[in-house]
């Protein structure tokens, strides 16, 4: 008797992990921190013109060891993002996960673009001085 | 601070779980848990069948077999990984031994323990090497206790989860020394017993293998059991029960670190000082951790009431010890809830670097080009193995508490004397779901 019951139990256990809707809450629109004043902004111009699909657009700034822009930014999967980091050192940006680098100098802001198909959570980090500035958050 | 060590590897961690999932997860352990005091058996019932029944002898022919093809694995793969460590290539991306270690053996082998058993005592090089030298190794009685396999969990925990470069391969070096230099020579000074009291993951691997519905009896045969029904042969030892608290503890504090509060509260921290402050976070997450455990344990003795059974055994352990095994369900559904998308996605950047350990540019396997496929599992999916595996962990907690409650009471008495753990569970449950929630 005992066993049945041990097994009725496991059952129910299977049950109640297949059961409830599992999809992911809604899609939260992406966060465009406003850009800070020093950038340089070559790239950001194009975006608005109207049939180009949208760019999330990601600015970061670093000053000593303020870091403007960071903290998580969520995004959709399957959108274009543009991530921008200005910096007052010099160093390399990189995406973790997607795995993709730039370079920034106090002089030249790094830009790193990518469509997003990957959902997680993504560091974002000044690489040589392993300084994490901001999380890229991708949801399903 | 997972992200300092996946960050070092790979640099993905998971979304945080849907809300829904949360719900139903929460929900479903409370009702389980009642469903547990009014419905489950009367009498014990877990011991009497871990002794399970034997399996067929082609089968123990082969796990024989098996068994000696692990040694050999594992010596190999052993010497590979210090090598790597040593002299491979000084980054943990083209190294294979932070993903070995951090990975396929942490995460790895607590979730094969729970599937196939104590793999580990095949594995280990250090049995292997205590097993050919056996002549030699003196016989000597080693004092019963876990503590150093308890501080050598909390060490690694630290190592892993609170020091900030984890990945580095130099740093995993240092690091298999000293495990390697504790191992060996207390091996020598006590014998192969010693890998028994102080190997804090052979002790860790072999109480969740406890879970597996396979096993070696003592003279070595193979048997099927009821899945958890061995954790109610569990003998703790002084020490035992902290193995299991720092397990527990270390993952939970691992939750914590993903949390955006901890993310708040480090933010802008590099270095020594964002060591510090996880050490601290560390030890205050695994004491809080150890402190509801006792504390809890230390109020069954209130809600204890009426004759004991006829039956009852004559019992001079702690409550804290008589129901330590039922911690070591949570403690790996903790572990799985946390690392399984990192064993999984991580653990494919150890299959490319099989094929070049050591950062050579070397292609043994012809695998050292592929990269993480990141699709292989979706993100529901993960959350659905988080929760489902919090939950089953929880189930399986609560009925190895009662069975051990009703060996001692008749069941009313019993049930009442389950509130308090009960209670400590179900915030553990709750606590590991809404880590997650908020990942």
């Amino acid at each position: 008797v005992t066993s049945t019951r041990v097994i009725v139990l496991a059952a129910a256990l299977v049950l109640a992990g297949c059961t409830g809707n599992g999809e992911p809450s809604p899609v939260i629109e992406a966060t465009s921190t406003s850009a800070p004043t020093s950038v340089a902004s070559t790239a950001s111009t194009t975006a608005s013109t109207a049939s180009a699909p949208a760019v999330e657009e990601i600015k970061i700034s670093v000053a000593g060891a303020t870091v403007t822009g960071g903290g998580r930014h969520k995004v959709a999967r399957g959108s274009t993002v543009r991530i921008t980091v200005t910096a007052d050192v010099s160093d390399e940006v990189h995406l973790h996960g997607y795995d993709k680098k730039a370079n920034v100098t106090p002089t030249a802001a790094a830009t790193i673009e990518l469509v997003v198909n990957i959902p997680g959570v993504f560091e974002i980090e000044l690489e040589k001085r392993a300084k994490q500035l901001a999380q890229l958050e991708v949801t399903a | 601070v997972i992200a300092l060590l996946a960050h070092a590897i790979s640099g993905r961690s998971d979304l945080p779980l849907p809300l829904p999932l949360f719900i139903y997860g929460a929900a479903f352990a409370l009702v389980a848990s009642f469903v547990a005091l009014r419905a489950l058996w009367g009498d014990p019932h877990l011991a009497a069948s871990a002794g399970g029944r034997e399996a067929p002898s082609w089968m123990h022919r082969a796990a024989a077999g098996a068994s000696w093809a692990l040694s050999a694995i594992g010596l190999v793969a052993y010497l590979v990984v210090v090598t790597a460590a040593f002299v491979g290539a000084d980054d943990s991306s083209r190294n294979l031994a932070p993903v070995a270690v951090y990975i396929v053996f942490w995460v790895g082998l607590q979730i094969c323990s729970a599937v196939v058993g104590n793999v580990w005592r095949s594995l280990s090089p250090f049995e292997t090497i205590a097993r050919l030298l056996r002549r030699w190794l003196p016989d000597d009685d080693v004092p019963s206790s876990h503590w150093v396999a308890a501080g050598m969990l909390l060490a690694f925990a630290w190592l892993e989860l609170a020091y900030h470069h984890p990945a580095d391969p130099r740093v995993v070096a240092v690091a298999l020394t000293i495990h390697g230099l504790l191992l060996l020579g207390g091996m020598l000074r006590y014998g192969r017993r010693w890998l028994r009291m102080a190997d804090g993951f052979g002790v860790l691997f072999s109480f969740i293998a406890l879970i597996a519905p396979v096993f070696r009896d003592d003279e070595g045969r193979l048997r099927f059991r009821l899945p958890f029904s061995g954790l109610a042969t569990l003998r703790p030892i002084p020490g035992t029960v902290a193995v299991i608290e720092v397990a527990l503890g270390a993952t939970a504090f691992d939750g914590t670190s993903r949390s955006s509060f901890w993310r708040n509260l480090t933010a802008g921290q590099t270095g020594w000082g964002r060591t510090v402050t996880s050490t601290v976070g560390l030890l205050a997450v695994t004491g809080a951790v150890a402190i509801t455990y006792e504390l809890g344990c230390s109020q069954i003795k209130r809600f204890t009431s009426g004759p004991r059974r006829d039956s009852a055994p004559e019992r001079t352990d702690h409550p804290t010890e008589r129901f330590a095994h039922s911690l070591v369900p949570i403690a790996v559904a903790y572990a799985i809830a946390h690392y399984f998308s990192a064993l999984v996605f991580e653990g494919q950047s150890a299959y490319a670097l099989v094929s070049d350990p050591f950062g050579r540019s070397w292609d043994l396997f012809g695998t050292a080009a592929r990269t993480i496929d990141y699709t292989v599992i979706s993100s529901s999916g993960i959350a659905y193995v988080q929760a489902g595996a919090i939950v089953v962990g929880h189930v399986a907690g609560v009925v190895v508490a009662h069975d051990r409650a009703v060996e001692e009471l008749p069941p009313k008495a019993a049930a009442r004397s389950q509130y308090p753990l009960l209670a400590v569970m179900v915030g553990y449950t709750v606590a590991g779901l809404a880590l997650l929630l908020g990942a």
